[in-house]
């Protein structure tokens, strides 16, 4: 069984093709990532850049995949959440692919995506999922066939918050830099903790929102940047870190994995280290070139829910910038 | 791990571990340990909790553990407001008639705080056994207590099915865990209590969701009246703000909210 799949729900076009054979299931795995030039993800200028970049993207998969088109049993593509005018490329290629070669066209969720590749590559059985990216953060397990969200932010996301931090203090872009985050850099020079910023879990949920904005205020009013970056990264891991582990406690589940495009960080993963020996579970960390979208992670989800005949019509196949993790059925586990 | 733990509490603990209290009556003298018949019973994220004897009295002690991935000075602020706010609060709330564990001893320095225990079982646990209108009363007492709370500028924080605990024999129910409460009167906090209350039946309890949430309003509005509607009204708006919700297009997109 071989399935190409597609993502295309932010800042990245990617197009992976895998096999279900366990050695080297990975036949192709090729991406163009949007690098805004200033500010961040422009919706309509990621699109365009999908747009011009899709047709190479898809040529290289398939040459370095080595295989014939009419070979795949399935397309897969990202339908949701994620940017709309970014999904709609994907989507619009997808159907193309599907409809033209007569394959069966599968519908993907992002979320789940990134929690199924962490799963094959960590081995992982049954983990509380700590998913942690730009524009998510939520802690969530697989319950009665659902990935339930057991706490999540109530407002913007942890890389979010870096991100418009970094960018509002005059750090980024570049966001990440050799595989650091700017702030997690800037704070390595930080001396001193400012108390007087918020630190909010509510039950299970965390918040940043106030954090972000009493950061910058602090910025303005002359505190030292490096010990501002200090503060927003502790008060933000550890807060996560908490309620990683009332998930832990609550659910009683060994394992603890890490997936998301902050989950690259060597700081939150040093963190993430001494968590799970103190409540002695075993931790996985999705490698990073995994970890961050990539069409991979949409085939390989793709490939499980086309084995349990999961298909869309392409006519169907609607975007859904607001698709939760927890509205998807895990018929196949 | 837990051995671990139990051994680096007893080392917190050695101050008053050590001590006897001596008692002289008219049958002599009697000596007693302080505290003793330690038994780690839950081990949570933030705490630690230890049944004890304490003084006699059928007691927990609730252990703020120092957390290795935590910078120390940030870990130590933590551990004593924490400890220092919860028993506060506590007090507070015996005062104003809601019932909870009554605060004995407490080491802000070490994150200690020891109070009685209460025997029972928590809503989570018993709710599967417990026909519709003990669900009812339960919750409606819980709500009744959490808006007796917010009327005294309290919020709980972390009002879940797992603290409310419905005592043994008696039957009387108990709010526990103030690890996260605080001293506000803001709309906001106080929706959040209520958010998380729902949300937690909502994940746990799919069978029983809406008569449990009914109740609880029911309780809440018996004592704020039509303020309860702000409250609510509120709860929405909090969902509203959460990650890739499909209602907030309504909004955006015409103007409905």
């Amino acid at each position: 069984m071989i399935i190409l799949g597609i993502e295309s729900t932010a800042h990245t076009f990617g197009i992976g093709i895998v096999s279900d054979r366990d050695e080297g299931f990975i036949l192709a795995d090729e991406r163009a990532k949007y690098e805004p030039k200033e500010g961040g993800i422009h919706p309509r200028e990621a699109s365009r850049f999908f747009v011009e970049q899709a047709p190479q993207v898809l040529k290289k998969a398939l040459e370095k995949s080595a295989i014939n088109p009419r070979d795949l049993s399935a397309v897969a593509v990202a339908l949701g959440p994620g940017m709309g005018p970014c999904l709609r490329v994907g989507a619009t290629v997808a159907r193309v692919l599907a409809s033209y070669l007569r394959k069966p066209l599968v519908p993907v969720n992002h979320a789940v995506a990134h929690i199924e590749i962490g799963l094959k590559l960590t081995g992982m059985v049954d983990p509380v999922i700590v998913y942690l990216s730009g524009g998510n953060t939520a802690v969530v397990a697989l319950v009665n066939k659902r990935y339930r969200i057991f706490g999540e932010t109530l407002d913007i996301a942890l890389g979010n918050l870096l991100d418009s931090f970094a960018r509002d203090v005059g750090l980024a872009p570049p966001y990440v830099v050799n595989g650091v985050h700017v702030v997690d850099r800037c704070a390595e020079k930080g001396r001193k903790l400012l108390l007087e910023l918020p630190y909010v879990v509510r039950g299970q949920d965390v918040s940043f929102s106030g954090l972000y904005t009493a950061a910058i205020k602090a910025y303005r009013q002359g505190a030292n940047l490096h010990d501002v970056c200090l503060t927003v990264r502790e008060i933000a891991y550890n807060s996560i870190l908490e309620v990683a582990a009332r998930a832990l406690m609550h659910t009683k589940k060994k394992e603890l994995m890490v997936v998301g495009g902050v989950a690259a960080s060597p700081i939150l993963r040093d963190k993430l280290e001494k968590l799970s020996q103190r409540y002695g579970v075993s931790l996985g960390i999705v490698p990073p070139r995994y970890a961050v979208d990539n069409g991979v992670m949409i085939a390989w989800t793709g490939l499980l829910m086309f084995k349990v005949g999961i298909t869309v019509e392409p006519r169907n196949a609607l975007i859904n910038q607001r698709w939760r993790v927890d509205e998807v059925d895990i018929s196949w586990r | 791990m837990e051995i671990a733990l139990l051994e680096e509490l007893s080392k917190d603990l050695n101050s008053i571990a050590s001590e006897k209290v001596i008692i002289y009556s008219a049958s002599g003298v009697e000596e007693k340990n302080v505290l003793k018949d330690l038994k780690l019973i839950s081990l949570g994220a933030e705490a630690a909790i230890v049944r004890c004897t304490f003084l006699d009295i059928d007691a927990v002690i609730k252990w703020r553990f120092p957390k290795p991935y935590m910078p120390p000075d940030l870990d130590k602020q933590f551990r004593v407001s924490r400890t220092i706010t919860e028993a506060k609060a506590l007090f507070k709330a015996i005062s104003i008639g809601v019932l909870t564990p009554i605060p004995l001893y407490m080491d802000p320095a070490r994150g200690l705080l020891i109070m009685t225990f209460v025997d029972g079982y928590s809503l989570r646990d018993a709710i599967q056994r417990l026909d519709e209108n003990a669900v009812c009363d339960v919750c409606r007492i819980a709500g009744m207590y959490i808006a007796k709370l917010h009327e005294n500028s309290i919020v709980h924080g972390d009002v879940t099915t797992s603290n409310i605990v419905i005592e043994k024999g008696t039957g009387d129910v108990y709010l526990i865990d103030f690890g996260l409460s605080n001293f506000v009167k803001r709309i906001e906090d106080e929706a959040i209590d209520v958010h998380i209350f729902f949300r937690s039946v909502e994940s746990a309890h799919q069978d029983v969701e809406d008569l449990a949430k009914r109740c609880f309003i029911d309780g809440y509005r018996s004592v704020r009246g039509a303020y309860t509607d702000n409250i609510l009204k509120m709860v929405l708006n909090i969902r509203r703000m959460g990650r890739y919700v499909a209602e907030r297009r309504l909004r955006g997109v015409w103007g409905i909210t």
